[in-house]
């Protein structure tokens, strides 16, 4: 990934955006902070908070006409946090935090006229820059407009100290009585606070950029103008900060705009969903009122998806992340496994304000991944071999119309893997509502391919079905699998397709009854953006009086059953956590329309049902796993096209028996039955073999990349599997 | 070796070889990704079987090997 890239990716991601009250304030306080400690008591850490962008803030916390609460979204929710009342509890409540560090001495000097809000805060940010500043204000105490407020508002004694602690810092009180007169010196600047009415008339303020704060006259600047002709104390004292940060650079000789945009900016790219907050009213107490912030953030796709939720981050920081996992070149890849675990689902993309996509940023860095030579080869393996296994002679093949074909039904590698049966009854449903002009294509998309970042491959299986639909005269392809589609519309999307569901719904439905029970209906995550597919299978469960129930993930933003983006090759764990979270959302047991879906959803305490099963019912079964599933394809192959040419395997009559717990052993580990008939048969073979003092014995053969392990005892003539096990290291006795 | 590519195995086994053999710890050789690992592990003292045991297999020898893979 290159540099620029990677900076677009992390772009989209507004997880970092300032919170709304921060980007009203133009001070830049960070209130979301302030609110947090406040919520804890923490009034000193609070107080230090503050002072970090409020100078002065014994002065303005009291004072300060907070639009940073105007800003505030729990507006909509309750009522905005009172911001401006928690900064003067919290000033109240708080110790004075010191004066703040003054970097040496400069050795040039600042003449600030006035004794208001702006030529305070200017003051008191030059001097700690390391500036000579004298000040210039009339009367015992400065204050200017202040001085006229309400002594139980702002004590006259708050402005007392602030002027003691500035002359602790350096400042200098001066009578100069002319701020105007004389030309520019080397070295020397001057600030007009118009927030004095004793020198409000010495500059028009319509002549003071309020960007820059320069005047016409080159080293004067000015600032405290009031705002849409009402004074602003947060204003004047912003005024007063930022031309302290323009005169810095005016004696620095630097420019005195640029680098500054983050300053000047009252806007927030920010987004924070509130559909699950609760309206609270106001409260009276402050610490109860601060604990009311929300601390707004986005997060919005990481609270919706266990997988960006585990690794504790966001996208941006997964962003670079990602990047710096590529770019590693000794050393451990750890964001490996991340990269790995993200379904590819598209949800994030359709929540995320700004369409950052987890999957474009995963798809990529697992193909850059394999192209680098990377990828760990453990991880996909099964999957690939699978896919192989699907598009094997043994498993795939063409079978034409009786008369022509226009249509070709696709069924998908998984369908007829986990439901043979529905399967060839849809093919001769076809078969009858097409009068023999549909064909059949059996064999895999090229999707776990795609998935596992393999283009290969995918090519590879892509340029196959290119070449049979060609020879047929490109018919339409009728698919029953959403991930099919999704692979056929991205790579091939001049060929003609459309849903199982689409003609079932225009050519007529089956004769069958529904089920009587609510069905929890989950959209597959590749009908995402297939309004199209969703709407067809809606109309069949309508016409059918099948009653369902919609979740409130469904849709574009439905959730994904575990199996996409081969989530659970990479982390078991959380695709079981994905599973059940998705369940958690009904009572109700749950509806598929997608074979995995439904294998992946099924086995954990919900009844899950293909819309298949109902359309053409017949014997319920459960989870099939990866071995029924290739057994299921090659007889199906064999039944509806036609035996292979390919001779049997030498291993295949072998009869094994495996247990239900040992059958879930052999799933999680990935064995096959054909990995375990094929050790047998070796074992048997060879005669080589360990043998316990009970008579259990235990083959071993290595096939591929992996040494597999079976435990065994001989029962009459078959093979009674009690354990088994594999690993991929080579092992070769030292010599 | 370093501790965590440490996948030495002592445990007691009941299995012996078809071929009349008895199982003893022998000296070898792990082999994954171009790496090399010398460790002991239970093998035929006639015709060299070597056993994996499965608690080996699942446990540390799968955690090196993910180790290595992410290397």
């Amino acid at each position: 990934m290159e540099r620029d890239e990677l900076k677009g990716f992390e772009h989209r991601c507004i997880q970092e955006e300032p919170p709304y009250c921060q980007a009203a304030c133009p001070l830049k306080v960070d209130a979301r902070a302030f609110c947090a400690a406040m919520a804890q008591e923490r009034f000193n850490e609070a107080r230090k908070i503050l002072s970090r962008a409020m100078p002065l803030s014994d002065i303005l916390g009291r004072i300060c006409d907070h639009p940073c609460q105007d800003a505030c979204i729990l507006a909509q929710k309750g009522g905005a946090i009172s911001i401006g009342k928690l900064e003067r509890a919290c000033i109240e409540q708080s110790k004075d935090p010191g004066l703040p560090l003054r970097l040496p001495s400069k050795e040039m000097s600042v003449a600030v006229y006035g004794g208001g809000l702006s030529s305070l805060t200017c003051a008191f940010e030059l001097a700690k820059k390391g500036y000579e500043v004298s000040v210039v204000f009339s009367g015992e105490i400065p204050g200017g407009r202040l001085l006229s407020l309400p002594e139980q508002l702002l004590p006259k004694e708050v402005l007392a100290t602030a002027w003691t602690n500035l002359e602790r810092m350096g400042a200098r009180r001066s009578s100069k009585e002319d701020p105007t007169s004389g030309g520019p010196q080397e070295g020397n600047a001057t600030y007009i606070g118009l927030d004095d009415p004793e020198w409000s008339h010495v500059i028009d303020a319509n002549d003071v950029n309020l960007i820059a704060y320069e005047t016409p006259k080159r080293g004067i600047f000015a600032g405290g103008c009031s705002r849409n002709e009402k004074f602003s104390a947060v204003w004047e004292s912003t005024d007063g900060k930022r031309a302290a940060n323009s005169i810095d650079r005016y004696l620095q000789g630097i420019s005195l705009t640029s680098g500054r945009e983050k300053e000047f900016s009252l806007e927030t790219k920010l987004y924070t969903p509130l559909y699950n907050v609760k309206p609270l009213p106001p409260r009276e107490d402050p610490v109860e009122e601060a604990k009311r912030c929300i601390q707004c953030e986005c997060r919005y796709c990481v609270r919706e998806c266990a997988f960006l939720e585990k690794y504790k981050g966001y996208p941006k920081i997964y962003a670079r992340q990602i990047y710096n996992n590529l770019s590693i070149v000794k050393g451990s890849h750890s964001a490996n496994k991340m990269i790995n675990s993200c379904s590819l689902c598209g949800l994030c993309e359709v929540l995320c304000p700004n369409d950052f996509s987890m999957a474009t940023l995963c798809r990529f860095a697992r193909e850059q991944m394999v192209t680098r030579n990377i990828m760990p080869p453990s991880v996909h393996e099964l999957a690939l071999l699978d896919m192989e296994h699907a598009n094997s002679p043994r498993s795939a093949g063409v079978r034409t119309g009786e008369k022509t074909t226009r249509a070709l039904f696709f069924p998908g590698c998984q369908l007829v893997g986990v439901m043979p049966d529905q399967t060839e009854e849809v093919v001769k449903h076809l078969d009858e509502i097409y009068e023999g002009k549909t064909g059949l294509l059996l064999g895999c998309c090229g999707a776990p391919a795609w998935w596992a970042g393999r283009r290969d491959k995918l090519d590879e299986v892509l340029k196959k079905i290119k070449n049979i639909l060609e020879s047929l005269g490109n018919p339409t392809l009728i698919l029953a699998c959403s991930s099919c589609n999704e692979v056929f519309k991205t790579f091939m999307p001049n060929v003609s397709r459309t849903s199982l569901w689409q003609v079932l719904l225009e050519k007529g439905l089956p004769k069958t009854k529904a089920n009587t029970k609510t069905l929890a209906l989950h959209d597959p995550c590749t009908t995402r953006h297939e309004p199209e597919w969703r709407e067809s299978v809606r109309k069949i469960l309508q016409i059918m009086g099948q009653p369902y129930e919609e979740l409130a993930f469904r849709g574009q933003t439905t959730r994904c059953c575990g199996y996409g983006g081969l989530q659970f090759m990479a982390d078991q764990d959380l695709a079981r956590e994905v599973v059940s979270r998705r369940l958690r959302e009904s009572q109700n047991d749950f509806l598929a329309y997608c074979a995995m879906c439904r294998e992946s959803l099924s086995g954990s305490g919900k009844a899950v049902v293909h819309l298949l099963e109902i359309l053409f019912p017949s014997p319920k079964k459960e989870i099939t796993g990866f071995s029924k599933r290739q057994q299921n394809r090659e007889s199906f192959r064999a039944r509806l096209i036609g035996p292979c040419d390919l001779p049997p395997e030498s291993w295949d009559n072998l009869t094994i028996s495996v247990s239900e717990n040992v059958r879930e052993k052999l799933e999680k580990r990935h064995i096959l039955d054909s990995d375990i008939k094929q050790t047998l048969w070796s074992a048997s073979s060879s005669g080589r073999y360990l043998i316990s003092p009970d008579d259990t014995r235990l083959a071993s053969l290595r096939i591929g990349n992996v040494t597999f392990w079976v435990e065994y005892r001989l029962e009459d003539k078959s093979f009674m599997i009690v354990n088994a096990w594999s690993h991929r290291m080579i092992m070769e006795l030292s010599s | 070796m370093s501790k965590e590519t440490d996948i030495n195995f002592h445990e007691e086994t009941n299995w012996r070889c078809s071929c009349g053999g008895e199982l003893t710890l022998h000296k070898v050789a792990a082999h994954y990704l171009g790496n090399r690992f010398e460790i002991e592990l239970p093998a035929c003292s006639q015709c060299g079987f070597i056993l994996v045991p499965e608690s080996l297999a699942v446990g540390k020898m799968l955690e090196v090997e993910k180790i290595l893979e992410d290397k």
